[in-house]
């Protein structure tokens, strides 16, 4: 099946808040970096239309393609270990009713940003994104294996997190 | 049951936090427009291959050299004379642009 402009449309509308988030948080909250890098990953998508194979699902592609995205990115712009030291950065928190909901957010985006980049990758598809671990592979392109001793790592990490700064 | 799994439901109410974190922050920023249109993408992957251009150098190099005289030297000539009404066209302001240099 071909991809129509308003099938790809429809799809971005879908899928494109999801792209946008997986961004943002890989990018260690960079709001604007996250937005260009969608608008570049939809019009990559829909030039390369033509390869799109139907059977399989979109958001596999889609995150193929985004993480390969991500990957010229850190080299050509910074160190993933750049990535990591702005997730550190605290946002205020303004005194609001959900200060503390605030509060257990930044505590959550600071566990994840700590993450090394492969582990995080397969993190946030996994937990934010809800990917099974055979698409999760594919998009990373390792063996499941791979993908389980690495969210093992990661869960575990960012569990002790949480842990030692229990708000 | 694998240790994720075991990790997992140990967590679950640390992954629904992040899930829910994640849903919320997904929706803060809008989407950029995104321009698309049947045609375009085609266009773009319609490339000239290398030898294309090297040739249709090559062939400009040896038809200057083979007729240096092909230009404007003969005032009264024709291909002066278009010159010479073109100019006054765009002078006029009497002219499509795009059209021209297409033509050209």
């Amino acid at each position: 099946m071909r991809l129509t402009a308003d099938t790809f449309q429809g799809l971005y509308l879908e899928h494109g808040p999801r792209a946008q988030g997986f961004f943002l948080r890989m990018t260690g909250y960079d709001r604007e970096l996250a937005r260009d890098l969608t608008q570049d990953l939809f019009m990559r998508l829909w030039s390369a239309r033509d390869s799109y194979d139907a059977k399989r699902p979109f958001r596999t592609w889609m995150f193929a393609i985004a993480y390969n995205m991500l990957k010229n990115e850190y080299r050509r712009r910074m160190t993933v270990m750049e990535y990591i030291d702005n997730a550190d950065k605290e946002e205020p928190v303004t005194e609001t009713d959900h200060l503390e909901q605030e509060q257990r957010d930044q505590m959550l985006r600071n566990a994840i940003g700590r993450l090394p980049e492969p582990q995080k990758v397969v993190f946030l598809l996994r937990y934010e994104e809800e990917l099974p671990l055979s698409e999760i592979a594919r998009v990373c392109d390792i063996p499941e294996g791979t993908v389980k001793s690495r969210l093992f790592s990661a869960l575990t990490a960012v569990r002790e997190y949480c842990k030692n700064n229990e708000i | 049951m694998d240790k994720l799994n075991e990790l997992e439901k140990e967590s679950q109410e640390l992954l629904s936090s992040i899930k829910s974190m994640a849903d919320k922050e997904n929706l803060e920023i809008p989407l950029p427009e995104l321009d698309i249109t049947e045609n375009e993408p085609k266009l773009l992957r319609r490339r000239i291959p290398s030898w294309v251009a090297v040739a249709a150098m090559l062939a400009g190099i040896v038809i200057g050299f083979a007729m240096p005289k092909l230009g404007n030297s003969d005032p009264y000539s024709r291909t002066s004379f278009n010159y010479a009404d073109t100019c006054r066209s765009i002078a006029q302001n009497d002219v499509n642009l795009s059209l021209l240099i297409t033509s050209f």
